[in-house]
């Protein structure tokens, strides 16, 4: 292990014994990723920032049933990932947040991107529904695994499958169906 | 017998409290409804605990 | 964390019909899949994820916030205990006064205790589940 490795398990391990300052550092060093994962599953700022508040809080709480094994980023995501679910459920369509088009302008906005800018391919990707788009973020792009992603989810392994399957399929049909206004040139 | 009768029931109180504190404070860490298991464990023993113990401790994490 | 395979699901064999897949299919619908994400995502998930600036909070802010939310949690932990003990005291009084009164009431009442439990248990299950199954925009 790496002397940073080393410091940050101490760490850890502290802060899961009750240290107020240790536990602050790894929220603090954590942040930017997990803001950056809400921003990007949530496609909405404001819902993003709200609930990147709520993870933290949560953190806290329960910092003490942290195993000290497990990776903290981990951790964190997957409180995130169940907050932003159970938000989902419970609103179902009640539009507490903005307009989806507006949080997408505010996220252009905040990434200075122009409307022409902005791929396509991120308009397609905050097409979807969330339940098919966090399943594709979490493997795809953070890389973890089926069984994690359907125990943050609380859906069965083969229901993983299929919606990363299902929202695979999608992507590729709205964004080669698009006589190749191909995304991401420099 | 009434003497015995009498410190059993003077146990009880304490023994379903601590039960139904310590479903409170567990269910609340990891549990949607920690006041049912709260009372449920002022009701009853030791029913709730092996409920509480197969279907939040075990299950879910 | 990436590529951590299914070894679970090993050993699978094809079931009639070939509506399972088995174990290479699976690694290869997942190589695809993954490859067709690359192609269609990944660069511009890249490139907007190092334009995206979070205001980090401060470390000392950050402090606080732990601090305050530990001192607001375990105030209402406490005070919600108190009412728990409140509350417990009388239920627990008003059983065993019951238990003297009338045993046959007493065991009546367990037993509806019980199985109403076990229902409520069982109905915010299937709602739950039902809820997750159905967690579509």
């Amino acid at each position: 292990m790496s002397a940073n490795e080393l410091e940050a398990s101490a760490q850890i391990r502290l802060a899961v014994r009750g240290d107020t300052k240790a536990l602050a550092s790894l929220l603090h060093d954590h942040y930017a990723l997990l803001y950056k994962y809400m921003l990007k599953i949530t496609m909405n700022k404001a819902l993003a920032e709200d609930l990147v508040q709520e993870t933290m809080l949560k953190a806290i709480e329960r910092i003490g049933t942290f195993q000290a094994k497990a990776k903290f980023s981990t951790w964190l995501i997957s409180i995130a990932t169940r907050l932003y679910m159970d938000e989902m459920r419970r609103k179902g369509r009640e539009r507490k947040w903005q307009s989806d088009e507006q949080a997408l302008q505010a996220i252009r906005f905040d990434a200075a991107m122009s409307r022409e800018e902005w791929p396509s391919a991120l308009d397609a990707l905050a097409g979807l529904p969330p339940d098919v788009r966090v399943p594709i973020m979490l493997k795809h792009y953070y890389g973890y695994s089926y069984e994690e992603i359907a125990q943050w989810l609380d859906i069965p392994l083969g229901t993983v499958r299929s919606r990363l399957h299902n929202g695979l399929s999608r992507l590729r049909k709205e964004l080669n169906d698009d006589d190749g206004t191909q995304t991401g040139t420099k | 017998m009434d003497d015995v009768k009498i410190w059993v029931l003077a146990g009880v109180i304490p023994l379903m409290l601590c039960q139904s504190t310590w479903l409170y404070t567990d269910a609340r860490k990891r549990s949607r409804y920690p006041w049912f298991w709260a009372i449920w464990g002022l009701i009853q023993c030791p029913m709730p605990l092996l409920f509480y113990w197969l279907i939040v401790r075990r299950k879910r994490r | 964390m990436t590529g951590r395979r299914l070894e679970r699901n090993s050993g699978e064999t094809r079931k009639g019909g070939g509506f399972r897949k088995t174990q290479p299919e699976k690694r290869a619908t997942e190589e695809e899949e993954a490859k067709a994400f690359e192609e269609l995502l990944g660069e511009p998930l890249r490139g907007w994820d190092e334009r995206i600036e979070p205001s980090v909070p401060h470390l000392l802010e950050l402090e606080e916030l732990v601090t305050r939310h530990r001192e607001e949690s375990s105030r209402k932990l406490w005070r919600d205990l108190f009412m728990l003990w409140l509350l417990g005291i009388l239920v627990i009084s008003g059983m065993i006064l019951l238990y003297r009164w009338n045993v046959i009431a007493f065991a009546v009442l367990q037993a509806l205790a019980a199985a109403g439990a076990v229902l409520f248990l069982a109905v915010s299950s299937r709602k739950n589940r039902e809820a997750k199954r159905r967690w579509t925009t």
